[in-house]
């Protein structure tokens, strides 16, 4: 199966007292249909490797692509190709729900936005919120209308940093599900996180980040087996100290 | 371009969202204009009856003087004589006070008073009224003892005046206006750009924006629209503000205000609306630039207000009346826009200067949007800049040459100019001894290293081709001077300006190039080719770094009639400095250069002359010379 | 106010202004008038001399009739045509034409509105005036007449003040117009500094649930701002007045640089000014409870800014004429200008002062006395008094 991300060698290096090599040599691939995990502790890299993917930071070396455009000299078409959601992605607060989707609808070439809008709001349970102004929503709320955003345009991949940061049990629960719709729906979704349990839900393969490098590919079977550990926390753990 | 739509409307529909934001363009302006002018008018007619006296005052004011004065003074002069009474010193009038003493001695007339008061100062016209009256009472008194008729002898000149109708109260309008429309077309900009710009970047909406498959240009024009566009309404509202107060009439009664306004015609008000637009867009730019340029409001808050009072400043330029649409002007952000404005307005305006105003300020508008869109798009937008020490840390100084240069122009004006006012030859060696100071002070401060200052020793061809080059660029600079006379007339008024400050000093040859050649050739070097040049090693690339030192370096010299000249030297020294990897030839080439420009008038009788073909000629092979010795500096050097 | 609730005020102080001088945005703002004022100046006055280098080298062509033009024909800087009128003039192939009506009528034709015009009009007419001078003198001399006779008489001032007080005078003036306005201007972002960025940011709730007593809080925010409004309003005043200084030495070439007031203006201008900056503090502390963020913060102390001006305007007036209504002295910012305008000379005088600093701390006191009630420390610090009005205002609704 040709892979809808493929990332070979990436580095990003940013200036500093001393240089700090954020992504150094990191590599990796993704898939329709899959949901494909970047598991890390703070200051792996991971965001920094994301923010690559939807071009807006350019890699110091290396190459990536996303659905067959090249980051650097496409960068338009790569982000027709995505839907990027991260903790600092917020919503317009002077927007309605309605308001917010729509103007994105647009603003992404969609043909139909109003109806597009409209079929969102649906599918998030946000009829009763439709014409209220994004300041006054719930977290959760607003959290649904960055998801209808972030995929208003029905793009074939899907970077998702961090999502269920600052969310609660429940609505993080509703986010997990609609991910893995996303997956049924033959997406390509890359998911960055470091709570264990999400990742044992979600994702299908597993890159454990490091330093800017990854230490280990694989499915959660197959980072068992590596490490000898059931639990993906200690394998991790194992990884991460291996390294060290 | 659908994209592009949708993006404007939703930056319109957010700034709608905001009543606050439509009452800051719209209803302040609309009562700004008015109030201002109004504030104003009351401001110069209370001012000048505050310093000057109310014409219509019927105060009789008391002085105190002798004969002849006594004689001369008549009962509607309104002053109130006595022989004695000291001269107040306060607004009061004690009994034994008098406003002022007036004593004539010969053709003198002396008026003692004291100048802080108003009546002073009132009192002073009475008695100028009478004295000239006197003069003339005595003018006529003598032509009349030799036969001649005053009436027919001493000409009675006239002003005449064939301004068309509004000419005059256009030019007023011109004058008045841009300065009020500016602080409201800034407000509208600011706060505008500012909620678009760094507001998204606060707001986390930044990168939900810029993640989108619009292109970043699309992104940036239409927030660049809205800006300008609310500068333009906040200048729309405000012309309208004062047209329609006018119109009803409650805009006071000062002359030179109803004169001003009575200019406003449909076209007039066209030509007002062409002004928003232009300076609007210019402001709009440059409201950009700051906006993007910051993380947020708050820095925002600090970095606005110093760039934009300095677009205030140029605003001013029409009330300068004896300024004209020169060359110079056309160049001056918001100045141009205002200058050639007042002169539309009376009807004094070519289509030359308009096209050129025209073409200047809509390309300098772009410009500032384009460095704007440029700073938007920058990568520091989500990862921040990196902070003095990481900077410092991968050896770039380059702000804190910008910082030295500062600190030392400051403490050149605030310290050295008035020590050399005091003593001009101690005053001198304490601001080269500044200059050094700093110069070497500053990478020792921020711990850069002292290789920085290149004070290694040149090659000897080396330093032969940097005297060289100074006497190369001596003869340069002085027909540089030459050809400057043409557009900028007075800068042969220098050397005799300085002849004058030198004094004594001047007569001693060896001095004068001791303290002016050898001195400044070294500590000036010391701290623009050693320490901003060096600090800035790699910051910039060599070509803009020789530049904008040398561009430092003449603005350092406090005159414009020796910007061009400097700058030209400080090219040549910053390029010799490099090439030869050693401060000394920039020394070199300093002191050359101000040796010869100082003996040359020393030792040969130079008269100021105007530029001949010849000078042109010779000029350009010195310049050939000058560029071969740039060439052979540094040349062959082994790695 | 009990000693430990003091010194842990004071502490709170010195913690707030650590964090505010440490943003070197911060010193930029408060030190940018240093740069401002010098290139301001130098920028006129190289202007003025390119001007005057401009005009000094300026010819004019002026159209005169017969019996003019003999008069003029010497002139270096004008040239003289016989042909020229008023089409001329619009068209600029003439800058003035004269017309004479025997025996002493001159008119001079110039357009108003075109500088070059009138230029050219004021060197003709100095021309006429001189060449017509020295041929009356000559005839009148020819005549037996005195040689003088022509002369006027001159007008010599002379001051009571020497120049270096007059200097003092007009710095006196320029510092006046400027301190207080710079403790508004330059004040107002440290202020909301202080006083609201803790509410936007997490900092906020780390403060509240601290040991640190909310009044020592306010107290130190307080001395904080003043401290800074005090530091903005000398920086300006300085940097004004040393700048003002550089012009008169340099172009009016003054024997001495100016006059230092007496060692007692010094004490009664330096309490006229914290009192004042007290008092300006305390007021935007209070504008800026209903603030919650800085854009808030901005928007409301303009408003106050605005209200501040037509005080500024009736104070400087009074200082211009030197005839001040005494009952100034009693109005808050009004007597700051007027007694900063009268210290260079001298002229300041205790009662003045006193007045001053008495109005200025007795103001601040009942100020935070109400403020210590409504919405009290609490309140002042975290932020109170939000009418929904203004969330609808700034479109937070």
């Amino acid at each position: 199966m040709s892979a809808v991300i493929a990332a070979h060698d990436l580095v990003k290096v940013f200036p500093g007292p001393e240089p700090v090599r954020a992504v150094d040599g990191l590599s990796f691939e993704a898939h329709r249909g899959e949901v494909f995990g970047l598991l890390g502790p703070n200051g792996a890299g991971k965001t920094t490797t994301l923010r690559m993917l939807v071009t807006l930071l350019a890699p110091d070396a290396g190459t990536a692509s996303v659905a067959g455009h090249d980051v650097v000299t496409s960068p338009d078409a790569v982000r027709a190709s995505v839907g990027y959601l991260a903790t600092t992605t917020g919503v317009y607060g002077r927007l309605t729900a309605r308001e917010m989707i729509e103007t994105f609808a647009r603003i992404q070439g969609v043909a139909a936005p109003g109806k597009r809008a409209d079929e969102l709001i649906e599918r998030f349970d946000l009829g009763d919120y439709r014409d209220q102004r994004c300041a006054r929503l719930s977290t959760g709320n607003k959290q649904k209308v960055s998801i209808a955003r972030a995929i208003v345009h029905d793009p074939p991949v899907l970077v998702l940093d961090e999502p269920t940061t600052g969310l609660d049990v429940l609505v993080a629960q509703t986010f997990l599900a609609f991910v893995e719709e996303m997956r049924e729906a033959g997406k390509c979704v890359v998911y960055s996180t470091h709570i264990m349990s999400e990742v044992e839900r979600l994702c299908d393969r597993i890159a454990i980040v490091h330093s800017g490098k990854v230490l280990a590919t694989g499915t959660l079977d197959e980072l068992r087996e590596q490490t000898g550990e059931h639990y993906l926390e200690a394998a991790f753990i194992r990884l991460v100290e291996g390294r060290r | 371009m659908n994209r592009f739509w949708a993006l404007l409307a939703m930056e319109v529909r957010l700034q709608l969202r905001q009543p606050a934001a439509v009452l800051l363009l719209i209803a302040l302006p609309l009562l700004l204009g008015p109030g201002a002018m109004l504030a104003g008018e009351q401001w110069t007619s209370s001012t000048e009856e505050a310093t000057r006296g109310s014409p219509d005052d019927d105060d009789v004011l008391r002085v105190r003087a002798d004969e002849p004065f006594a004689s001369w003074v008549q009962s509607d002069d309104r002053l109130e004589l006595v022989t004695e009474g000291e001269v107040t010193d306060d607004a009061t009038l004690d009994e034994d006070e008098v406003w002022a003493a007036v004593a004539v001695d010969g053709r003198e007339v002396t008026i003692t008073r004291d100048h802080q008061l108003a009546k002073s100062r009132q009192v002073r016209k009475r008695i100028r009224a009478v004295v000239v009256r006197q003069s003339r009472a005595e003018r006529d008194a003598a032509l009349t003892a030799v036969g001649l008729v005053p009436d027919d002898e001493i000409w009675r000149l006239r002003d005449v005046s064939h301004d068309a109708e509004a000419a005059q109260g256009g030019r007023d309008l011109g004058k008045l206006l841009p300065p009020l429309l500016m602080f409201t077309l800034l407000l509208g900009a600011v706060y505008t750009a500012f909620d678009v710009i760094t507001g998204d970047k606060e707001r986390l909406t930044s990168e939900t924006l810029l993640t989108t498959s619009a292109a970043r240009s699309s992104v940036l024009a239409a927030k660049a629209v809205v800006v300008a566009g609310a500068a333009v309404l906040a200048g729309t509202a405000w012309v309208a503000g004062v047209v329609s107060a006018h119109a009803l009439g409650i805009m006071g009664s000062a002359d030179e205000l109803q004169r001003a306004l009575g200019a406003l015609s449909p076209g007039t008000v066209l030509l007002v609306e062409c002004l928003v637009v232009l300076l609007g867009l210019q402001v709009a730019g440059a409201a950009m630039g700051v906006a993007s340029w910051v993380d947020d409001y708050r820095s925002g808050s600090m970095v606005a207000g110093p760039v934009l009072l300095t677009l205030l400043a140029p605003s001013g330029l029409p009330m300068i009346d004896s300024l004209e649409l020169s060359w110079w002007v056309v160049l001056v952000p918001v100045g141009n826009v205002t200058v050639a404005f007042r002169d539309a307005l009376a009807g004094e305006l070519t289509a030359l200067g308009g096209g050129a105003v025209l073409l200047v300020s809509l390309g300098q508008a772009l410009g500032a949007f384009a460095v704007g869109h440029r700073l938007l798009a920058r990568e520091e937008t989500f990862t921040g800049t990196a902070d003095a020490d990481g900077r410092r840390g991968m050896g770039r100084f380059g702000p804190d040459a910008a910082l030295t240069f500062v600190i030392a122009m400051l403490v050149f004006w605030f310290l050295g100019t008035l020590a050399q006012r005091v003593d001009l030859v101690a005053g001198h060696l304490f601001s080269q001894a500044l200059f050094a100071g700093i110069g070497v002070g500053a990478v020792a401060f921020f711990g850069a290293p002292w290789a920085r200052l290149r004070l290694a020793r040149p090659r000897l061809g080396d330093a032969v081709a940097s005297v060289l080059a100074g006497m190369c660029t001596s003869g340069v600079a002085a027909t540089l001077f030459l050809l400057q006379e043409r557009l900028l007339p007075g800068g042969m008024r220098l050397g005799e300006q300085f002849s004058e400050t030198l004094g004594t000093v001047g007569d001693s040859l060896p001095l004068t190039l001791l303290l002016f050649a050898l001195v400044p050739g070294v500590c000036e070097e010391l701290l623009f080719r050693g320490g901003l040049l060096g600090l800035a090693d790699r910051d910039l690339p060599p070509l803009p770094r020789v530049l904008v030192v040398a561009a430092a370096f003449a603005v350092m010299h406090l005159s414009a009639y020796r910007l061009v000249p400097t700058f030209l030297v400080g090219c040549v020294a910053g390029a010799l400095v490099l090439r030869g990897r050693s401060l000394w030839c920039g020394i070199l080439l300093h002191v050359t250069h101000n040796a010869v420009s100082l003996s040359g008038p020393a030792l040969f009788d130079v008269e100021e002359r105007d530029l001949i073909p010849s000078d042109l000629a010779v000029a350009g092979m010195l310049a050939l010379a000058l560029a071969g010795l740039v060439a052979l500096v540094g040349r062959g050097r082994s790695e | 106010m009990p000693s430990s609730l003091l010194s842990t005020a004071v502490s709170y102080a010195a913690l707030e202004l650590r964090r505010t001088l440490r943003d070197p945005q911060v010193l930029v703002f408060l030190g940018f008038p240093v740069v401002l004022y010098p290139s301001l100046i130098w920028g006129v006055t190289e202007l003025g001399q390119l001007e005057q280098g401009r005009y000094d080298q300026e010819t004019y062509v002026v159209a005169a009739p017969a019996d003019l033009r003999a008069l003029l024909d010497d002139e270096e800087r004008l040239e003289v045509v016989s042909e020229g009128d008023t089409d001329a003039l619009q068209q600029g192939t003439v800058d003035a034409w004269l017309s004479y009506e025997a025996p002493a009528d001159v008119e001079v034709h110039h357009l108003e509105a075109r500088p070059r015009s009138v230029r050219a009009a004021t060197e003709v007419k100095r021309a006429i005036r001189r060449g017509r001078t020295e041929v009356l003198t000559e005839e009148v001399s020819q005549r037996g007449g005195p040689s003088d006779a022509l002369d006027a008489y001159t007008i010599d001032d002379d001051f009571l003040e020497d120049r270096t007080q007059l200097t003092s005078w007009i710095i006196g003036l320029l510092m006046g117009a400027i301190g207080p306005l710079a403790m508004l201007l330059s004040g107002v972002y440290p202020a909301i500094d202080l006083f609201v960025v803790e509410r936007e940011r997490d900092t906020l709730e780390t403060l509240l649930v601290s040991a640190v007593p909310r009044s020592a809080v306010v107290i130190g925010k307080l001395a904080a701002c003043t401290l800074l409004m005090l530091t903005a309003s000398l920086a300006n005043m300085g940097a004004l007045a040393v700048s003002a200084l550089h012009v008169t030495t340099l172009l009016l070439e003054q024997e001495a640089l100016a006059s230092w007031p007496p060692l007692v203006t010094w004490p009664m201008l330096g309490a006229t000014l914290v009192s004042a900056a007290l008092l300006c503090a305390s007021v935007l502390m209070a504008s800026l409870v209903p603030a919650r963020t800085y854009k808030e913060g901005e928007w409301i102390t303009t408003t106050v800014l605005f209200g501040s001006f037509p005080l500024l305007g009736v104070a400087l007036l009074g200082v211009m004429s030197g005839d001040t209504n005494p009952w100034l002295w009693a109005v808050p910012f009004a007597h700051t200008i007027l007694a900063i305008a009268q210290a260079p000379t001298g002229e300041l005088l205790p009662w003045q002062a006193a007045v001053t600093v008495v109005t200025d701390l007795g103001l601040t006191a009942v100020l935070l006395a109400v403020l210590w009630r409504t919405p009290g420390p609490q309140g002042l610090v975290a932020g109170a008094w939000r009418p929904p009005w203004l969330d609808r205002l700034m479109g937070s609704s």
